[in-house]
């Protein structure tokens, strides 16, 4: 009675094990990398179709990556950086590194990236793009979790909804070429909608401001850490539209920038582009008020980087 | 471990498993261990915590048994309800004892301070002392004898589907199950996995997506849209409900695969047609607990001042249960709203009768149902608010007249899923209609063919998947 049970069980059960190997098959973060159906820039593009999936999508794709194939030049940082293309600074410096800016990455996200990533390879260079937007106490969750539990758990790639959601999009996407399954994030946004997003976030990341004396802390450990390991440690800080700089102005938060920056600069060697430039005042070079476009991203890191090597 | 996680149902399988397949005599001990596991797994010192208690009662109960007839057993009795009481007590009200008694003594200068002891709510305490005095109650009133066996005692007060949020189950119907033979019975595990499915389904989907907009109102109910309180107002009941019966159904099926049947907490509450049928309809092991235990004894006692001590006990029983949720004045008046609204149901019953008469009665019996349901709306305003000026705010601007244009932006904004989540319910409140009206809904679903009824399964499932979320908790844990 008891085998017949079982049986009618399990035999409930397989339309549900459909989930688990759609999961297996398609392995939307090539998590198992044992078959690559779908290809792996379709699986990246996927992964940024909206704001909501793509900053724990990001990082787990970028973690695992990074597991498989360990690089000891990163660049760590949020979505101001995810743009920094590591095949031009290859092209540049002749040396490999590993982008490992996520969107919606906030401080604790970074150290913990920078944590995970010195336990895999010995360090050579780190690069921080640090932005003065998320260096706010309010700011303090942790993206690094999210992508950090399958790591731990491995049973949860196949267990969470997201991942199927994920792996059901790579297979729609695969399969239609729909453009609109790709492009729900910010970056897609219509000019009108862009503007009242970037006002929205000047409100969210300094309306309810205070410094965080913890991250400065936090980066005196890397710092040290840094200096006794031999790794090369570099701050970057990425240029903003002049209207948040207004804003900054407007709500009385110029000194703390000006701290911030003093801070940073202080770890070590610091490259400061967003600094009163041409480039800050032209709207056609953002994409909201926080976000270089890709074309301005280019010259940066090209100009970042070959000072790098003349230096 | 939540039911609703994936853990969970990797450990229920794996004690069910365990369970069927080792012989009769050691299937109480499978429970107790696996028990103890689960509760290991919320903390490793509230195990230590809840074996001592468990021990000490066990003691205890057979200590009474032995003095039935010995001149000190009402004294053995009443240290034994007065020490569990008193745990429950401190680790519960302690806190709140001791801030309302500094700030009276302080307005007298008495010079009198009780300290603030950092002391964390052991889980489910609430709902095993209850047991535990009921058991040592019966004792003491000869109406059951003491439970000899540890594991079956233990199995009474730890078993885990109903370690942390109850039912609170009554010894005389709890331990004769352990004591007969569980034998593998296809059609009983296949009711309880059907109920738990049912309960997931409550909670995670229903549930989980209308707490959204209640936590938003009562978190950050200075900055909540005010015309958008009346639809929190009546989606807060749907909510609780949809919260516990979902839990309760969890634990129930999850019982009923190891072959013991728990008391149900629910019996269609929102189709009562008064308070106090209300409070025979919703939580009903709470309620039964004190009726028995707080209500018949005071009335019993103090027969003699006639409808006096009616009302009394009335209010001195819904106290206890305002109270039994937490230490804060919102639950005194959670308790004390009841009471006020029996009371009064209590003393015009002839009028009202005599009232409906004049009207249609199915008329009467929906207007009834109305303000029943309203009234327990208002209410849970004091149950959810984190105190009394919460409370008031959110009741003075509950009938301010709603700005539409504001209402609409809000109700726009919604997520769809809350939508969604209201439609399950009135779909899951025709089915009540119906088995109310005495169709049995769940024969009917059963006499479907296969097909349809897995298919059933399957769409349940593939909602509670999809709507899962990782910080979900239940709202009667925290009791």
């Amino acid at each position: 009675m008891m085998k017949n049970y079982l049986l009618k069980i399990v035999l409930f059960g397989l339309p549900v094990m459909v989930f688990p190997l759609l999961v297996l098959l398609i392995d939307p973060y090539n998590f198992v990398n044992a078959f690559h159906v779908v290809n792996d820039s379709d699986k990246y593009k996927v992964i940024q179709r909206c704001d909501e999936s793509s900053p724990r999508g990001n990082l787990l794709w970028k973690m695992i990556c990074y597991k498989r194939q360990p690089l000891p030049c990163i660049i760590i940082g949020d979505s101001q950086g995810k743009d920094i293309r590591t095949d031009l600074i290859a092209d540049i410096t002749g040396e490999t590194y590993s982008n490992l800016c996520v969107p919606g990455a906030s401080y604790n996200t970074m150290f913990d990236l920078f944590w995970f990533a010195a336990a895999q390879t010995d360090l050579k260079k780190a690069w921080f793009q640090v932005s003065f937007m998320n260096f706010n106490t309010q700011r303090s969750y942790n993206l690094f979790c999210a992508a950090d539990k399958f790591m731990k758990y491995p049973y949860l790639y196949f267990t969470t909804k997201e991942i199927y959601v994920d792996a059901f999009y790579n297979v729609a996407w695969a399969v239609t070429r729909n453009p609109q399954l790709i492009s729900k994030s910010y970056e897609f946004l219509p000019e009108n909608k862009m503007e009242e997003l970037s006002r929205s976030r000047l409100h969210l990341f300094f309306d309810s401001y205070s410094y965080p004396d913890n991250f400065v802390e936090e980066f005196r450990k890397v710092s040290q850490y840094c200096d006794k390991q031999g790794i090369e440690l570099n701050f970057i800080i990425l240029p903003v539209y002049v209207e948040v700089d207004n804003y900054l102005e407007k709500v009385g938060l110029d000194e703390e920038r000006a701290q911030f920056k003093s801070d940073i600069k202080a770890l070590g060697h610091t490259i400061d582009l967003d600094s009163e430039s041409p480039l800050k005042n032209s709207r056609l070079n953002f994409f909201d008020y926080f976000h270089p476009k890709k074309a301005v991203m280019d010259s940066l890191t090209i100009e970042v980087w070959s000072n790098c090597v003349l230096q | 471990m939540l039911f609703n996680s994936f853990h969970f149902l990797v450990f229920l399988t794996a004690s069910s498993v365990a369970f069927y397949s080792v012989a009769e005599r050691y299937k109480q001990l499978v429970i107790f261990l696996f028990s103890v596991v689960f509760i290991a797994a919320i903390s490793s010192k509230l195990v230590i915590f809840t074996l001592i208690f468990t021990i000490l009662n066990y003691i205890l109960g057979i200590f009474l048994e032995k003095k039935l007839h010995s001149p000190y057993r009402l004294l053995i009795f009443r240290l034994s309800v007065m020490a569990n009481a008193g745990l429950l007590v401190f680790f519960k009200y302690y806190g709140f004892l001791a801030d309302n008694l500094n700030s009276l003594f302080g307005g007298f200068n008495a010079g009198l301070s009780f300290p603030h002891l950092n002391v964390l709510l052991p889980v489910g305490i609430s709902y095993y002392t209850f047991q535990v005095i009921g058991y040592l109650v019966r004792i003491n009133r000869a109406a059951g004898l003491a439970e000899h066996n540890f594991i079956h005692f233990a199995n009474y007060l730890i078993f885990f589907p109903k370690f942390i949020s109850g039912p609170i189950e009554r010894s005389q119907r709890f331990f004769p199950q352990l004591n007969k033979k569980t034998t593998f019975v296809p059609d009983e595990i296949s009711k309880g996995l059907r109920l738990f499915l049912l309960g997931m389904f409550k909670k995670v989907v229903i549930a989980n997506n209308l707490a959204g907009p209640v936590v938003a109102a009562y978190d950050h109910i200075n900055t909540f849209p005010q015309g958008a309180f009346v639809f929190v107002f009546i989606i807060q009941a749907i909510h609780l409900y949809c919260d516990f019966s979902g839990y309760t159904d969890m634990a129930l099926g999850m019982a009923r695969i190891f072959g013991i049947k728990l008391t149900d907490n629910f019996n269609r509450p929102f189709l009562a047609c008064s308070v106090s049928e209300f409070w025979r309809r919703w939580h009903i092991s709470l309620s039964s607990w004190c009726n028995d235990f707080v209500f018949l004894p005071f009335i019993i006692q103090y027969r003699r001042l006639g409808n006096v001590a009616n009302v009394a006990g009335i209010f001195l029983t819904f106290f206890i249960i305002g109270v039994w949720h937490g230490a804060n004045w919102t639950f005194v008046v959670l308790g004390l709203l009841q009471g006020v609204a029996i009371s009064a149901e209590f003393a015009s019953k002839r009028k009202r009768v005599m009232f409906a008469q004049k009207f249609n009665p199915q008329l009467v019996v929906l207007l009834s149902r109305i303000y029943t349901f309203l009234f327990f709306c208002f209410t849970l305003v004091f149950f959810n608010a984190r105190n009394m000026s919460d409370a008031w705010y959110f009741i003075s601007h509950l009938f301010v007249l709603p700005d539409l244009s504001q209402l609409s932006t809000v109700l726009i904004e919604l997520p769809a899923r809350v939508y969604m989540a209201v439609c399950f319910y009135l779909i899951l409140f025709v089915f009540e209609l119906y088995q109310e009206n005495g169709a049995d809904t769940g024969w009917l679903f059963q006499r479907m063919p296969r097909l349809v009824r897995w298919a059933g399964y399957y769409i349940m499932l593939a909602f509670i998947f999809f709507y899962s979320s990782a910080g979900d908790t239940f709202i009667y844990l925290k009791f």
